[in-house]
């Protein structure tokens, strides 16, 4: 037996906009701007030497949330699709058969 | 790497502080973006299941486990670059200000790299006049560059201190380090479990150098308070561990306040009690933190203990080095000590003891020996507060009265000592110092034996838990007692016999009078000592008799009593009086009633000296 299901489409395809939202807004954040400004702030110490880079791997890191973000927001985008062609198709399926003799 | 002067003054602390708070906001939107999404993705459940939809729920859970890793790991470098613009700026005020005197003194040049030199005096005069007046001005140059030499270093410090606790949280992204050398390829050894300061010094001893830098910048925890490792490395470590812990509860508390204020929580509902409690709780480490931190500031000193103990911390700290000094005092103050409020002014008193001995060493002939003295409250002294009288009688009776303070923090206190010995290749000069509760908790710590300790003052001493100054483990006549006129707590003999009335015990004077000449120099006149707490007062006798024990002259000492009331009443009486009072409540306690074995405080106003 199959294992049950059931699905809003119109709320999967609203899901799929607030993850592709949700990645945009990430995109829009600069951590490497505050990096930068600390670096400015002692150059030659330490602590300079310490950050020198770490902008990168905080972007990285930032860039793998949005590329995973985004991903959900695709899969939920072509699910909420796939779902809504379906149950037409099904649907139209139905109506043939019921005009057929 | 110290900076130059020319560096220094291009450091701006305060933009560090604020590119801090700038990268929280930025990782704390970053974190909530991930989160608000992972919840978007929970809340689907009410009209999408099955297999697609527990996928989906999977994906999103794992998507925010990363994200918490990477927010976590910015964060933690966020509170370091915090913590250290709070450390280097008035660090980098310091020691700009002292190169600023010293250029307005005599006209003393300050080099870029911070050395002092004093200018040549041109022989326009008789030579002598000249000489003179060159000596002095070299000795003020002299006298100036150390003072900036040390402040330097002291930027030096909290320079490398945050830039260990930055890479810290830089390795926690994943990333490769840089100037952190590689990642070890095996786990990093851990010190032994419960182990003697010996083991714990083979521990050290045996790791490689690059092992212990990876243990100083990853596992700080592990060794700052490790009896056996170097006092240098401790310091390192426990400095490390308190700009990370200053970072985190500071940034912690901003949080919290946030929340606070965006919650729309009514001020007098329980959440926002909740929160208004934990926000009081962490500002209260807070401060005990930024205590220690201003204490360590000055240069020449060591952080050897930080301990979180739960509701409070628990500290010592060195002034000198404790790794290279021929002498060596440790010092165990009494009830109601705490780091929050103490600790600075026992480690002030550290110090003056510190150069009174040097002091007393260079007129003896003996300049070249150094002094390390340390302020030690690595135990919970009783702390007995008048305005909160029922826990007042909690901690006497369960502390005063059973002594058990002491007896922890003599387990504690005989490893420290152990420790100075088993972290050194030679063995110094080690002097024991305890006063009033941490007196007793000094001869707990002696009689578990082993110490390393070669000499041991007790003063305003209700007790040092024996009647038997053998039990110390000390030689004949390296047990020494100052009782000041007018200290009713120094006749209370609560554990054990009043130490000035102990056979064998050498007693110091603490009254005023005229120091003996010494190596040519005429006595200085000395302020007696009054009451329970002065004995450490500087330039009192008893400052002056306690620094010729730590520094190994026993011919300067003066010995003295100043005789109380409960000296004069013969010592079977008062042992029989003290075992009714203090011994099984048989006596006052069951005059008043109280049950059996409850034994009776010590009361608060004789802690305050006279009347």
């Amino acid at each position: 037996m199959s294992e049950g299901m059931e699905v809003d489409v119109a709320a999967l395809a609203a899901l799929a906009g607030d993850l592709a939202a949700g990645a945009a807004a990430v995109g829009t954040l600069a951590p490497a701007e505050s990096v930068t400004a600390a670096l400015a702030a002692l150059p030659g110490s330490d602590v300079a030497a310490a950050l020198d880079g770490l902008s990168d791997g905080v972007a990285v890191a930032y860039r793998a949330s949005v590329d995973g973000l985004g991903v959900m927001s695709r899969a939920a985008a072509i699910d909420a699709a796939a779902y809504a062609g379906t149950e037409h198709a099904t649907a139209t399926g139905f109506g043939v058969l019921e005009g057929g003799n | 790497m110290r900076p130059t002067l020319t560096q220094l003054r291009s450091w701006d602390p305060d933009a560090l502080a604020g590119a801090a708070t700038q990268l929280s906001a930025c990782n704390a939107a970053y974190a909530d973006c991930v989160a608000a999404g992972d919840r978007r993705v929970a809340g689907t459940r009410e009209h999408w299941t099955g297999v697609a939809a527990d996928a989906a729920i999977a994906r999103s859970a794992r998507e925010r486990a990363v994200a918490e890793t990477a927010a976590t790991a910015v964060s933690t470098v966020a509170a370091a670059l915090r913590a250290g613009a709070a450390a280097l700026g008035p660090a980098r005020t310091l020691a700009l200000g002292i190169a600023a005197a010293a250029a307005a003194d005599h006209g003393l040049h300050v080099d870029a790299d911070g050395r002092v030199r004093a200018p040549r005096v041109p022989p326009l005069g008789p030579f002598v006049a000249v000489a003179l007046l060159q000596a002095r001005l070299d000795e003020l140059a002299r006298v100036h560059d150390v003072r900036l030499q040390g402040a330097l270093d002291v930027v030096s410090a909290a320079d490398a201190t945050t830039a260990v606790a930055v890479r810290r949280g830089w390795a926690a992204l994943g990333g490769d380090v840089p100037g952190g050398g590689a990642k070890p390829s095996e786990p990093l050894p851990a010190p032994p479990v419960d182990g003697t300061p010996d083991a714990n010094s083979r521990y050290w001893n045996q790791l490689s150098q690059d092992q212990r830098d990876a243990v100083l910048a990853g596992r700080p925890e592990w060794i700052g308070n490790l009896d056996g490792v170097p006092a240098h490395d401790r310091d390192r470590a426990n400095r490390t561990v308190l700009a990370e812990q200053r970072g985190v509860l500071g940034g912690r508390i901003e949080e919290l306040r946030v929340r606070l204020d965006n919650s729309g929580l009514g001020p007098m509902s329980p959440e926002s009690s909740l929160v208004r409690k934990e926000i009081g709780a962490a500002a209260q480490r807070l401060a005990e933190l930024d205590a220690v931190d201003r204490t360590v500031a000055d240069p020449g000193r060591q952080l050897l203990v930080l301990r979180n103990a739960g509701d409070h911390l628990q500290a010592a700290v060195a002034v000198g080095d404790v790794d290279t000094a021929d002498h060596v005092s440790v010092f165990a103050p009494g009830v109601n000590s705490n780091v929050g409020d103490g600790l600075a002014e026992f480690a002030t008193a550290a110090g003056e003891l510190k150069f009174e001995t040097e002091r007393q060493l260079h007129f003896v002939g003996r300049g070249n020996e150094t002094v390390a003295a340390v302020a030690w409250l690595d135990y919970r002294a009783p702390q007995l507060d008048p305005s909160d009288p029922v826990g007042t009688v909690t901690d006497a009776i369960g502390d005063l009265g059973g002594g058990q303070a002491a007896e922890v923090g003599a387990d504690r206190l005989a490893s420290f000592y152990e420790g100075l010995g088993a972290s050194r290749a030679d063995d110094p000069h080690l002097t024991a110092l305890g006063h009033s509760y941490g007196s007793t908790t000094t001869g707990l710590a002696l009689q578990r034996g082993g110490t390393g300790v070669d000499d041991a003052v007790f003063f305003g001493s209700p007790g040092i838990g024996t009647d038997d100054v053998g039990d110390l483990g000390l030689g004949p006549g390296h047990v020494y007692v100052a009782e000041a006129h007018g200290d009713l707590v120094a006749d209370l003999a609560a554990f054990g016999d009043d130490p000035n009335r102990m056979d064998g015990v050498v007693n110091l004077s603490t009254t005023a009078g005229t120091t003996p000449a010494i190596g040519g120099m005429p006595g200085e006149m000395r302020s007696g000592s009054e009451g329970h707490s002065q004995y450490l007062d500087d330039k009192t006798f008893s400052q002056y008799n306690i620094a010729a024990v730590v520094g190994g002259m026993p011919g300067q000492i003066v010995e003295g009593t100043d005789t109380g009331l409960a000296d004069r009443v013969p010592g079977a009486p008062l042992r029989d009086l003290r075992e009714r009072v203090f011994g099984d409540g048989s006596g006052l306690g069951g005059l008043f009633g109280l049950p059996g074995r409850i034994r009776l405080p010590m009361p608060t106003g004789l802690l305050r000296g006279p009347f």
